[in-house]
């Protein structure tokens, strides 16, 4: 499993590295995402520019992700490939979670600010 | 005219494989990639189904999939050998309610939502020992949903 974080205005930025997030890899997925909740950052973003595939199993997991952030920390998405996004949008997730086309738009008020 | 015809293991692993090999052959036979994306979607929730659901208590379980193609589209058959679908039939598909509060997200039942919305001439038969399920996916126009 090969995820990379970087700390970014206070937040978290977590980039999944692999190409897939499929049933063999959801769980372990799910487990290493849990570690980049433990730290101060209010706000997860998750980074799935890399990513080509997530099936129904994967979306699951992303969606377990969301439910553990609860209220103290937010959770998004950012950087979704066509395919990605299809499946977001064909079962409904897309309305659940914030999405912003790429990192840099997750970032843009803050940009502003200063 | 069949163009792939596979032994999948019933493992995550050995589904895995196979999604990259149907994909390599989509690619060959020069299909569409937002087309290929739906297929190796359809393809993983049905694999998947069957690894998680028919094949769970199968010792050395074995999956046989086959893909024909036309110009209009991809058809295939997908049997094994493991416990039937509840009530030897499909199960509806509908989309778990997401309702209005995190703790209640769905996190799963999303598979067979995708199948149907994906296909057409999706069809469910209980053979004697085999379940067959089979399915086509138009390659030109896509379905809009």
């Amino acid at each position: 499993m090969h995820l990379s974080s970087t700390e970014r205005n206070g937040d978290i930025v977590v980039r999944m590295d692999e190409a897939r997030i499929d049933a063999a890899i959801a769980v372990s997925f799910k487990d290493a995402m849990r570690a980049h909740f433990s730290g101060p950052h209010p706000r997860v973003v998750l980074d799935l520019s890399q990513v080509e595939f997530v099936d129904s199993s994967g979306l699951g997991a992303i969606v377990a992700i969301l439910k553990e952030a609860g209220d103290d920390k937010s959770f998004a998405l950012a950087g979704m490939t066509p395919g990605v996004e299809k499946v977001f949008r064909l079962t409904r997730m897309d309305s659940v979670f914030t999405i912003y086309p790429s990192v840099e738009d997750g970032f843009a008020d803050e940009a502003h600010a200063s | 005219m069949t163009v792939l015809r596979t032994d999948v293991p019933g493992t995550p692993e050995g589904v895995r494989n196979a999604l990259a090999k149907l994909c390599d052959k989509l690619h060959d036979e020069q299909v569409a990639e937002d087309r290929v994306r739906s297929v190796e979607l359809v393809v993983a929730e049905a694999l998947n189904n069957i690894v998680e659901h028919a094949l769970k208590d199968v010792a050395a379980p074995t999956i046989r999939l086959s893909m024909d193609k036309t110009d209009q589209a991809v058809a295939f058959e997908i049997c094994d050998c493991g416990t039937p679908m509840p009530g030897n039939q499909l199960p509806p598909g509908t989309l778990p309610d997401i309702g209005d509060r995190v703790e209640t997200y769905p996190e799963g039942g999303f598979g067979w939502h995708l199948i149907k919305k994906l296909t057409v001439n999706l069809r469910y038969d209980r053979l004697p020992g085999e379940n067959k399920l089979s399915f086509q996916l138009p390659l030109s126009d896509e379905i809009r949903t």
